[in-house]
């Protein structure tokens, strides 16, 4: 499995697709900040808007999911080298598996280290400029980060639902759009931060795996019987 | 004799027309098996069959004595195949796509990459990605890859196309001797007759979706050697002597005024004296010897549909 992983990867170039990720990354999260700067004296800035923008930076990864599925499976259908790949002596469902833990691990590695690496940053700036009301801790921070690994995990999951809308008739603009309108919707930082426990997420994390993995189950599941077109 | 390949009433629809009929294929262990048609008469789907790639509606297809099933992937170790046209990852180069090919494969003398380039004759492709080849170009490192396992079934679909008449018969002699040295049985299907007729032992013939004839070129050479062909003014009259004096029974008219006799053992003497004989006016006769054009027009009706 390990090696099918980095034959797929030799296939794509991620690279150029993570340092795009993370230009939407810093763009993003300096919008949100200097709206947060400069709005610190008529609304006020709180621990909350603080974990706002942080979470918020998984938005672009869940478009960054659909890119990937647009990339590994998508195109693989629309320039046919799906049907070169099934001439291989590997299992299709193997195949597939390779491709979806690559999306799955790249889309939660890149929204964990973003939050903490967006955190760090807003924590240094904070502490010199002084703009959230109350102060942040690193205490507060690092709990925080603690109770939601699960929940950065079920963004994953839901990140995977543009699959089966792509596979549907091989568009990847239907695979976009469906990743956008997810961002849109999921992505936006809408928790509520009076509860930080992990119980207040796991529900929710739950239910996010639960649909990645029953979409990318109906997108998949009967490519070893089906014809190749 | 031992068949590398086989299939069994195999057949295809789509939406509920027939691509595909009861297709028996025999590919014997070693032998170049040519699949010949014109174009929609179901090659390519009966190749993807063979493939795995189309799952058959009816019957059976049998590999390396296997049937073949939705999770053989083992026997896809000892076969390649090109289908339609050569698929690369086109925005990488020659020797990446052979070198994923060769991981996917499982075969990990990488030497052989060289050979297998140098034996189709394929220069100057650097460091270019795949999508900057000309059509020619990608159907010779198409077979480069396909050989480079030195698999023991090549399918081979439409393999010339493409190709400038140099390169043509560089691929012929390529066939000919991956067949003879490393023993390679290749099914290669075409709609040029003359390619297939010159390396293929077998020829299946097909139409409609359907295999019209299967029978080996040594038969086709003994029975369609030689015809006499005649033109005359009064072709009824002629074939009426033919017929009933002359007693042959094997000809064909082909127009008004033009009768083949495919009958061996008939002399051209023997037709002239007997048709003159008779006032029959001969504006010409000759000898001529069948191609396998024109048995293959003959199989699929005349000409009609091609």
């Amino acid at each position: 499995m390990f090696k099918l992983i980095r034959l797929e990867l030799r296939k794509i170039n991620l690279r150029q697709y993570v340092f795009g990720a993370l230009a939407a990354i810093f763009i993003l999260a300096g919008l949100l900040f200097f709206a947060m700067y400069t709005d610190r004296n008529t609304i006020g800035a709180t621990s909350e808007d603080f974990f706002f923008v942080v979470d918020s930076t998984r938005m672009v990864f869940i478009v960054f999911a659909g890119i990937l599925i647009s990339r590994l499976f998508i195109e693989e259908y629309n320039d046919k080298t799906i049907s070169l790949m099934f001439t291989y002596p590997i299992s299709r469902k193997k195949i597939f598996i390779s491709k979806l833990l690559i999306i799955i691990c790249a889309t939660f590695f890149l929204i964990h280290v973003s939050r903490i690496f967006v955190a760090a940053v807003l924590y240094m700036l904070n502490s010199r400029l002084d703009f959230i009301d109350g102060g942040i801790t690193i205490h507060l921070i690092m709990e925080y980060f603690k109770n939601t690994v699960i929940y950065d995990l079920s963004f994953s999951g839901i990140s995977l639902v543009p699959l089966f809308f792509g596979m549907l008739k091989k568009s990847v603009r239907t695979t976009i759009i469906t990743s956008i309108i997810i961002a849109i919707f999921f992505g936006i930082s809408n928790e509520n931060l009076s509860d930080l426990s992990i119980g207040s997420f796991i529900v929710r994390s739950l239910v996010f795996i639960i649909i990645g993995a029953a979409a990318s189950y109906l997108a998949i599941r009967n490519m070893e019987r089906k014809d190749v077109t | 004799m031992e068949y590398i390949l086989r299939t069994h009433d195999l057949g295809k629809s789509f939406h509920g027309g027939h691509v595909v009929s009861n297709v028996n294929m025999n590919i014997k262990k070693g032998e170049i098996y040519g699949l010949l048609g014109p174009n929609g008469a179901g090659k390519s789907t009966v190749m993807k069959m063979i493939l795995n790639l189309f799952k058959p509606s009816q019957g059976a297809v049998e590999v390396f004595n296997e049937t073949l099933t939705n999770t053989s992937y083992e026997l896809f170790k000892r076969m390649s195949a090109i289908i339609e046209y050569p698929i690369f990852y086109e925005k990488l180069t020659a020797m990446d796509n052979l070198d994923l090919h060769c991981e996917y494969m499982g075969y990990h003398n990488k030497k052989e990459i060289e050979t297998a380039l140098n034996l189709v004759n394929l220069k100057n492709i650097d460091n270019k990605p795949v999508k900057n080849f000309s059509l020619g170009m990608k159907q010779r490192l198409g077979i480069a890859r396909a050989v480079i396992t030195k698999p023991e079934l090549l399918i081979l679909d439409e393999p010339v196309n493409g190709l400038d008449p140099v390169g043509i018969i560089e691929m012929r002699d390529l066939l000919a001797s991956l067949n003879k040295e490393y023993g390679i049985t290749i099914l290669i299907s075409s709609h040029i007759l003359a390619e297939i007729e010159q390396i293929a032992d077998t020829i299946g013939v097909m139409n409609n979706g359907y295999l019209v004839e299967e029978v080996s070129m040594d038969s086709i050479r003994e029975n369609n050697a030689e015809y006499i062909e005649l033109e005359t003014d009064d072709a009824g009259k002629a074939v009426y002597i033919i017929d009933s004096e002359l007693n042959i029974k094997n000809f064909k008219v082909l127009d008004t005024n033009k009768i083949r006799i495919y009958e061996s053992g008939t002399s051209q003497n023997q037709i002239y004296k007997k048709l003159m004989e008779k006032d029959v006016s001969i504006t010409s006769i000759n000898t001529k010897s069948a191609s396998l054009e024109d048995y293959f027009l003959s199989l699929i009706g005349g000409g009609k549909n091609v």
